[in-house]
């Protein structure tokens, strides 16, 4: 684990600096880059006169203290931005991941008990239409019908553009808002939150339904259901008590996976919803050749992957029985 | 007055899809298991015997037909609603599968499993009072310490044990009729006996009537006091295991105890049935089995022959052994 966090440095590294800009320029300015003496000042300033092995175990070394630097375009310290920026993204993870998770796993189910029928047939175009179409298309052109035509749902943003965003406790403005039991304010968040998560959500959909279609399908024809309906079972018990669980098993796997890749994958979703997460953060990073905060961002995406693969193992052991954690 | 069989199967056809048009995988099949008695069902692999339990039980895949009659303890029961028939699943008949390692779902406790055989027959027991009666059932089966192994999962168990644990579900409800699908065939050779002496031990003590399936002809001599022999989804021969085993009359039946070693013959060669079984998409006209049979006549491959009383067996062969010899060329 260790190794794999300090390859995942390194690779950071190595890649955001085998780029042909230089950063100087955004710091300066294209007018101070003639001025000598300011660009030696900079370059001291910013550690750019270092050899990039020296920049490197510099970078190393201030990491282990869990100083990620200081970004070139917000001159914040890199991990006080992404902590403030970091709770937006995850809150529209989560909520993506909850209903992808579960329209995935109802609509593969379902395809599941009416294989080769008009359901199966409709879940099968539902999943390939939400993996295939971009969300920055299918999230404007929602944003456009829902929120601009029919006014049903508020525009983009966590919240309204005039509404002050309260001091935040958790970071999730829907939970923050339920410990508060301010309940006008969670209806805001969450009907702010309701369509980009769908957007997102739906992108996964299209995986998580057809793995599950495929798994219960292999489970239905196992010795065990045979077994369950020769004492007794009716198809609903068969179903859902001895065929469901064995058939999410693999399908966690998937399910973690994509959880990882949201967090960092969510950006087209961030910029068109004007989502104040990392996203759209490491966007406007690269634009600006900010290499601590694109750094900054590589790191906690990889350490997503990491943590995400290391719940799901653990999540595994509590759901099959046959494995064990050490 | 004779009393009715237990189970009586008439005129059974079963039809599976197929990509080629439909596969006649059962056709016209009679037998019956009389209450307390045990009937070894025998065949090589695609002879339909599975099929035909399956059959009884009503679960086989929607798609395949079944037409014919089968009535338990009197009553029709092909047919029923799937509900109706779960009512009879688990609790008048019941069934155990060759492969005791994939018939246990591998995320329940064994304890689960047991007592939802119990629960799903009386919604009125506790989850408590199910767990003494699984708790019984296991020792009834010889399992050690029941308590604890009710409590652990199937990969915790041994392929005996699992079995064991199978049988345990399955007459849990005191059936009239037990189905063992090839009981013991994934199992190592000193377990298989000690699997057939609990199958004995329950059909004396809750006298229920035993079918047994399998290809293993010592299985059924030890056994059955019944056989039906089964060659590509027909009965070609079926009496009292006695008089089948002792005089064979249908060349089939007389190829397969050939072929079975004899401890008491010394080393001899053991005798094979040329050929394989035909596919069920391509069943010879007449007698399914003429291509490989060393009497078969002009007869043999034009007219399928039906099932006659032989002594005191039934068979279906033009030149069955044990008839007048002189018909024999």
């Amino acid at each position: 684990m260790p190794f794999l966090v300090l390859g995942i440095v390194t690779a950071a590294f190595v890649i955001s600096h085998s780029t042909q800009g230089d950063p100087l320029v955004s710091i300066l300015g294209d007018r101070q880059m003639d001025n000598p003496e300011i660009v030696a000042a900079a370059k001291a300033r910013w550690g750019l006169d270092r050899s990039l092995t020296e920049q490197y175990f510099i970078y190393v070394g201030n990491l282990l203290t869990g100083d990620l630097g200081t970004s070139i375009r917000t001159k914040q310290p890199v991990s006080q931005d992404i902590l403030t920026r970091l709770p937006a993204t995850l809150e529209l993870v989560c909520a993506a991941m909850l209903i992808g998770s579960g329209m995935g796993i109802v609509l593969g189910v379902l395809a599941a008990r009416f294989r080769d029928r008009a359901f199966d047939h409709f879940s099968r175009l539902f999943a390939l239409v939400g993996s295939s179409v971009p969300v920055f298309w299918s999230g404007l052109i929602l944003l456009f019908v829902l929120s601009v035509k029919l006014n049903w749902i508020d525009g983009p943003g966590r919240l309204d553009s005039r509404t002050i965003p309260p001091e935040s406790i958790t970071g999730f403005l829907t939970i923050d808002s339920l410990l508060r039991s301010d309940l006008a304010m969670f209806g805001e968040a969450l009907q702010h939150l309701a369509l980009p998560a769908f957007v997102l959500g739906w992108a996964v959909t299209g995986i998580i339904s057809r793995l599950v279609r495929a798994s219960m399908l292999d489970v239905l024809s196992q010795d065990y259901i045979l077994a369950a309906r020769a004492r007794g079972a009716r198809e609903g018990r068969v179903f859902f008590h001895h065929a469901l669980r064995n058939a999410l098993i693999p399908t966690l796997t998937i399910i973690g996976f994509s959880f990882a890749y949201l967090i960092t994958g969510a950006v087209l979703t961030e910029t068109i919803f004007s989502w104040p997460g990392i996203g759209s953060y490491a966007v406007d990073a690269a634009r600006n050749l900010d290499y601590p905060a694109i750094m900054g961002v590589t790191i906690v995406g990889g350490l997503a992957f990491l943590f995400t693969n290391l719940v799901t193992d653990v999540v595994y052991a509590v759901a099959d029985p046959r494995i064990s954690v050490q | 007055m004779m009393s009715e069989p237990l189970l009586q199967v008439s005129s059974l056809t079963v039809t599976l899809p197929g990509g080629a048009g439909p596969l006649h995988a059962i056709m016209d099949l009679n037998f019956s298991v009389r209450r307390g008695g045990t009937l070894g069902i025998v065949g090589e692999s695609g002879s339909g015997k599975s099929i035909t339990m399956l059959s009884v039980m009503g679960l086989l895949p929607r798609a395949a037909s079944v037409t014919g009659s089968v009535r338990l303890q009197g009553r029709e029961i092909l047919g029923l609603p799937n509900a109706e028939l779960a009512r009879l699943r688990g609790k008048s008949m019941a069934m155990i599968f060759q492969d005791p390692l994939t018939a246990m779902n591998p995320v329940l406790t064994v304890g689960v499993q047991v007592t939802e055989s119990l629960r799903l027959h009386d919604r009125s027991l506790s989850r408590r009072a199910a767990m003494d009666r699984a708790a019984e059932l296991l020792e009834t089966v010889s399992i050690p310490d029941p308590r604890r192994r009710l409590g652990q999962y199937p990969h915790e168990f041994s392929g005996g044990m699992r079995q064991r644990a199978m049988i345990a579900i399955a007459v849990a409800n005191s059936p009239a009729l037990l189905i063992a699908d090839e009981p013991t065939t994934a199992l190592d050779v000193t377990v298989q006996a000690q699997i057939l002496d609990v199958l004995q031990r329950m059909r004396e003590r809750l006298g229920l009537a035993l079918v047994i399936i399998t290809h293993d002809l010592g299985v059924v001599a030890g056994t059955a006091d019944r056989v039906a022999v089964m060659y590509s989804g027909r009965l070609v021969e079926e009496g009292d295991v006695t008089t089948v085993l002792a005089a064979p009359a249908h060349p089939y039946t007389v190829g397969l105890l050939a072929a079975v070693p004899r401890i008491d013959r010394g080393n001899t060669r053991l005798l094979s049935i040329n050929g394989s079984p035909p596919p069920l998409s391509n069943r010879p006209k007449g007698c399914a089995f003429h291509p490989r049979c060393s009497v078969a006549q002009d007869i043999c491959r034009s007219v399928t022959p039906s099932l006659q009383a032989v002594g005191s067996s039934q068979v279906a062969c033009h030149f069955p052994y044990g008839a007048a010899e002189a018909s024999r060329p």
